[in-house]
């Protein structure tokens, strides 16, 4: 009966915030509190000093994350030195302004403000006889610089991912948005972690309503913490239980500017290179970053071959079975003697060779992420020929199969929402199936089941297949076509925003063509 | 729980009907031509060619054989099940491209056929339906040359026959058509069949020649000509390829080109063009009770392929006498398969009733049991007009001695 005892849930709960605590004007007591709390923190350090000849005084950091070297020169060098006794320079606010020549420096009297602090690798410095601490920014940047984004690969658009430091890819931000309408509001969030989550928006463009309906799902929210903005996205996604995205993921700070000039809304999570936008539509899906900086055919052209490449992954193996088991009639009689000689004496039906190939394509797609790169080309040497070649030479698979898995495959890459959304991956076993049981009949009362089900969906109230359901044809014209090149380029009116005109017809008028 | 119990229920439903016309690919045979005939008991007997293929060794990509079955029954559908007792695979219709009937069978009555393959939804109406003159299973098997197999070989010929215009190919949509538009009336079916030739059909080195065992036996080759007259559903007679044309040219069935050739005795020369746009109307200008007098109005474009012997002034006037000569070959062509239909067949396959019903409704009605009648006795004029859009590269001839 042990492993059936009844757990409760809220005595398992146990107080995971910090005790809060109010300075006083005696040094040592602030010190014990201090100490209290950073108990077996070994990388917490402590540093006694003496001021103005006799006065004692403390500094607090954490090791990992300030420059020591900073701390040396403009926190002891500068308060070390004085020599005067200033015995009535009661408050921080003086020693502040006089004698600490950083660009940062706050004062703090309530705890809550000096924890957080010091999580960010601020300095605290505590003099006796003073109740205020002097909070001193000596945050040392310690991720990955900003380099090439390594998913979203572009081949003409600028070549800068976000990184894990939140506060660079504000910079990366910023220089592209010169305005003071571009607003960024912070949220702590996580018990523990205690997360910066940062929305950003273009006021005057984004609806306000949008902003306040993010804001108030992320102050709901409840937990520990989070370890990315993918876990974060969890708690703001209107509908838990689908595949398909409700939120752009990109790590392109180009890609967010364009959709935050369409009107949207970006949050970022502190330690995540990955942006989330706000609200997002199906046929994001198929559109990058990149259409902004191409030729206007160029850019349709791509979509639309995105768009092939999404039905290709999602329906090609569904439409083998289908076609080959149920409907041998829809296929040119050449094409199918050619189908039927490889597929003859292969021992399994057509929806479990299928099956067999896609599970084996899968398996090496996520091997592929997990081996360790000086090993990962020895490896896909035994994937790709191996159970590519040996496998039709046993006759265990037919060639038609491996052409059909391998299209499938590439198309999925073509795919951008494939790459950040590796959920949709998943949406091709059941029309396998739908396919194995009812042929193209199968298929299509499927697809409806699909459509009937994306039509329910809404990212943040925005019904995910618009601008197609709800019909509107300004904003097919303006996401899908781009537009026509001289004409005025609206932002698409789901988002419903508060400025419909994103380039005026005047910025034509200039080209003599 | 009351959702996952309604979930299960409705995915349960797919197990229901099931997968009960799913066939694996590799149990089927793909049939591609069907032939129908009447056996020595009077029996129903078909043929049939099917792809079968092959399992793939090593080294032996993408085989596939054609597998020729025949079975007799009560009826041809009885018969086409029968295949069965002696087919390995599950035999399947949808890609059938060829019909082949007998002629015994074709003079027995196709109505039977037409019913067959017109009812059922595994014959599709890009079918292709020729009669051949003596039995369809004996026409089938004749080998192929190039190709792999007998049914690519006349797929290619009868995608030719359009631009040959001597061979003619209707397809099963056409074919119901017919049957219901002209059953009292009659229509043509295309014909094929096939000679012996001891040449080789194709080139070979000396080697290979010297072991060819048959060479001096001769070899069946197969060919799309001609056609084939059905009148009251069965087989009455065959048209010669210049009278089929004759009948294209009627019908505007003319899909490519056609070419037209004349001799003239007088200067000496001969004369060949190719006639590439062609429009021809039937009209009756002369309506009176059983009194009916037609017209053939055509107007036809083309140009001169081949012209030597002794060309007289080579000139607007020559051109215009060329023109006129031409037309009347194609006159003298119609001539020739009119009195075929009027006299010897005595059936309007080629159509005056079909117009003349739509221009005349009220004299149809009064005529309509008695139109074969009135049809061998109209006489027929011809308003033929043909203009010769140029010469082709040379201006002159050679023969003109003016050089």
């Amino acid at each position: 009966m042990l492993f059936f005892r009844k757990q409760s849930n809220e005595k398992k709960q146990r107080n995971d915030s910090e005790e809060l605590f109010k300075l006083t004007s005696s040094l040592e007591k602030n010190k014990q509190n201090i100490e209290k709390l950073f108990s077996n923190c070994d990388d917490f350090v402590k540093r006694d000093f003496m001021i103005m000849r006799n006065r004692k005084a403390c500094i607090f950091y954490f090791d990992s994350m300030v420059s020591s070297d900073n701390i040396s020169r403009f926190i002891l060098d500068q308060l070390m030195e004085l020599d005067i006794d200033l015995g009535f320079f009661k408050n921080a606010e003086k020693i502040k302004n006089k004698f600490l020549p950083v660009h940062d420096v706050k004062t703090a009297k309530e705890s809550g403000e000096l924890l957080k602090a010091v999580y960010d690798g601020d300095c605290i410095v505590l003099i006796d006889g003073i109740d205020e601490a002097l909070i001193v920014n000596t945050r040392l940047s310690k991720g990955r610089s900003v380099g090439d984004p390594l998913i979203e690969v572009s081949a003409i658009g600028p070549q800068e991912g976000f990184v894990e430091d939140l506060h660079l890819n504000f910079a990366l931000l910023r220089k592209r948005i010169k305005t003071s309408k571009y607003k960024i509001q912070f949220i702590t969030k996580g018990r523990v972690s205690k997360n910066l989550i940062a929305i950003m928006y273009i006021e005057g463009i984004a609806n306000d309503n949008f902003v306040k309906e993010i804001k108030s799902r992320i102050e709901r929210i409840d937990t520990d913490g989070f370890i990315d903005s993918g876990h974060l996205r969890r708690f703001i996604v209107d509908n838990k239980l689908t595949p398909f995205p409700q939120e752009i993921v990109t790590e392109r700070p180009d890609r967010c500017v364009n959709h935050l000039l369409e009107g949207r809304i970006v949050v970022m999570v502190d330690g995540s290179p990955f942006a989330l936008i706000y609200p997002s539509v199906f046929i994001d899906l198929i559109k990058t970053a990149d259409e902004a900086y191409m030729n206007y055919y160029m850019a349709v052209f791509l979509q639309f071959l995105r768009f092939v490449a999404f039905l290709i992954s999602t329906f090609g193996s569904a439409l083998y079975i289908a076609l080959t088991v149920f409907n041998p009639g829809m296929i040119p009689t050449e094409l199918l003697i050619t189908i039927a000689s490889s597929r003859a004496g292969v021992p399994f039906p057509a929806f479990l060779e299928a099956l067999i190939m896609e599970f084996t394509f899968e398996i090496i797609r996520e091997a592929n992420i997990r081996i360790p790169k000086p090993i990962g080309p020895s490896i896909s040497i035994v994937g790709g020929l191996v159970i590519g070649q040996s496998v039709v030479q046993a006759g265990i698979v037919s060639q038609a199969m491996i052409i059909v898995v391998a299209l499938t495959a590439i198309s999925a890459f073509a795919v951008p929402g494939y790459t950040t959304n590796p959920a949709l991956r998943l949406i091709r076993f059941p029309f396998m199936i739908a396919a194995s049981f009812l042929g193209m009949y199968g298929i299509i009362s499927l697809l409806v089941v699909f459509i009937i089900h994306m039509a329910s969906i809404r990212s943040v109230g925005v019904p995910y297949l618009s601008p197609i359901a709800p019909i509107n044809f300004k904003d097919i014209q303006n996401l899908l076509l781009q537009g026509p090149p001289k004409d005025q380029i609206y932002r698409p009116s789901f988002l419903e925003v508060l400025n419909p005109v994103h380039t005026s017809r005047k910025s034509s008028k200039n080209n003599p063509n | 729980m009351k959702k996952f119990l309604v979930a299960i229920l409705c995915f349960s439903c797919i197990f229901l009907c099931a997968c009960w016309d799913s066939r694996e690919l590799s149990d089927i045979g793909i049939v591609v031509m069907t032939g129908f005939d009447l056996d020595d008991n009077g029996l129903e007997r078909v043929t049939v060619l099917s792809v079968q293929p092959f399992g793939q060794a090593q080294n032996q990509v993408n085989v596939a054989t054609t597998w020729m079955g025949t079975a007799s029954g009560s009826s041809s559908f009885d018969a086409l099940r029968n295949l069965r007792r002696t087919s390995t695979r599950s035999l399947t219709w949808v890609h059938n491209k060829i019909i082949l009937i007998g002629e015994k069978k074709a003079k027995q009555g196709i109505s039977s056929i037409t019913d067959l393959i017109t009812r059922n939804s595994d014959f599709r109406y890009d079918n292709v339906i020729f009669i051949t003159p003596g039995e369809a299973s004996e026409m089938m098997q004749v080998p192929a040359n190039l190709e792999k197999s007998l049914f690519r070989e006349l797929l290619g010929i009868i995608e030719g026959a359009g631009e040959w215009a001597k061979g003619f190919a209707l397809d099963l949509k056409e074919l119901s058509l017919s049957s219901l538009a002209s059953y009292q009336h009659g229509f043509v079916i295309g014909s094929m069949g096939f000679y012996y030739s001891s040449k080789t059909p194709f080139t070979i080195d000396y080697q290979e020649y010297l072991k060819l065992y048959w060479k001096d036996t001769e070899q069946p080759l197969a060919y799309v000509s001609g056609g084939a007259v059905i009148d009251k559903d069965r087989l009455v007679g065959y048209l010669s390829p210049t009278e089929i044309r004759g009948y294209m040219i009627l019908n505007n069935d003319i899909s490519e080109s056609f070419s037209i050739y004349k001799e003239v005795a007088d200067p000496g020369f001969k004369v060949t063009a190719d006639i590439t746009e062609l429009k021809s109307e039937i009209q009756f200008p002369y309506v009176s009770g059983e009194e009916i007098q037609a017209t053939v109005k055509i107007k036809a474009s083309g140009f001169i392929t081949e012209l030597h012997g002794n060309v007289p002034e080579y000139d607007e006037a020559f051109i215009k006498n060329i023109e006129h000569m031409l037309s009347n070959e194609i006159a003298s062509e119609l001539t020739s398969v009119i009195m075929r239909a009027q006299n010897d067949l005595r059936t309007d396959f080629l159509g005056f009733h079909k117009v003349f019903k739509t221009k005349h409704y009220k004299q149809w009605k009064e005529i309509e049991g008695n139109w074969c009648e009135v049809f061998c006795r109209i006489p027929v004029s011809y308003d033929i007009d043909v203009k010769i859009r140029h010469r082709g590269l040379l201006g002159r001839t050679f023969h003109s001695g003016e050089y």
